[in-house]
């Protein structure tokens, strides 16, 4: 799965991580406490979230947030 | 067998469907507001132009009046915080709040500062537009209005499928 590049700074692997996982935006973002249109903007790099956010997802996954989120070279 | 369990709406999808509603209230005081101007812009205009005219200015006001009953019934569900600030607790719906905001006040205060310098008996926007000053404050204020609702709808599509 591609990276979705929309986001000029940042890459994420959320989507990847969802499928890994069989998790749906609607469920991703019901575990973390925000709407799904927050889960599905970050995922397409329309908006980038708070630490805390990132936090949170990659707790929910299990994996350090370098793993969901890493800056572009 | 038909599920009747309805789940209930996170805080989230509240704020989210407090703000949708708080366009649709913006949107039609936008339509509302623009119907006088339109109508006085046209010149001998015939008759079922100002019924049409009038029937779309009292759609917009019950439409209006039963958001504004929407608004109110869900204003329970959230903090007060966001409802006097319009600061959410979900991080992308203030996000959209406060961009929309910006943009809104921006054009307003343009408008403004336009209608204070160049208007008034003697000013040049006299013979620019052919409003009056309180018809060019309006259109400003339309203008905000359209801008708040359409840059929220905006930031609100498009949205991606879930997979």
């Amino acid at each position: 799965m591609a990276i979705l590049k929309m986001n000029e700074e940042l890459d994420n692997h959320i989507h990847k991580l969802r499928q890994a996982h069989k998790v749906s935006q609607q469920e991703l973002a019901d575990a973390i406490g925000v709407s799904r249109k927050t889960i599905s903007t970050v995922e397409t790099g329309r908006f980038t979230p708070s630490v805390v956010i990132a936090l949170k997802i990659a707790r929910h996954f299990d994996v350090p947030v370098e793993a969901v989120f890493e800056l572009r070279e | 067998m038909i599920d009747n369990t309805k789940k209930a709406m996170s805080t989230a999808d509240i704020e989210q469907t407090f703000l949708k509603i708080n366009v649709k209230i913006s949107l039609s005081v936008a339509v509302f507001m623009a119907i006088p101007i339109f109508e006085g812009m046209l010149i001998n205009p015939p008759h079922a132009t100002g019924v049409l005219l009038g029937l779309i200015a009292f759609i917009a006001i019950v439409y209006m009046l039963v958001m504004l009953a929407k608004y109110s019934k869900l204003s329970k569900k959230i903090s007060r915080k966001s409802y006097w600030t319009m600061q959410f607790k979900d991080e992308y719906v203030d996000y959209v709040s406060g961009i929309s905001q910006r943009f809104a006040f921006q054009v307003l205060l343009l408008g403004a500062l336009m209608v204070s310098l160049l208007g008034g008996e003697d000013g040049s926007l006299k013979e620019l537009v052919p409003f009056s000053d309180l018809g060019m404050l309006q259109f400003w204020t339309i203008l905000s209005l359209v801008i708040y609702g359409g840059m929220i709808l905006y930031k609100f599509h498009g949205d991606s499928e879930d997979e």
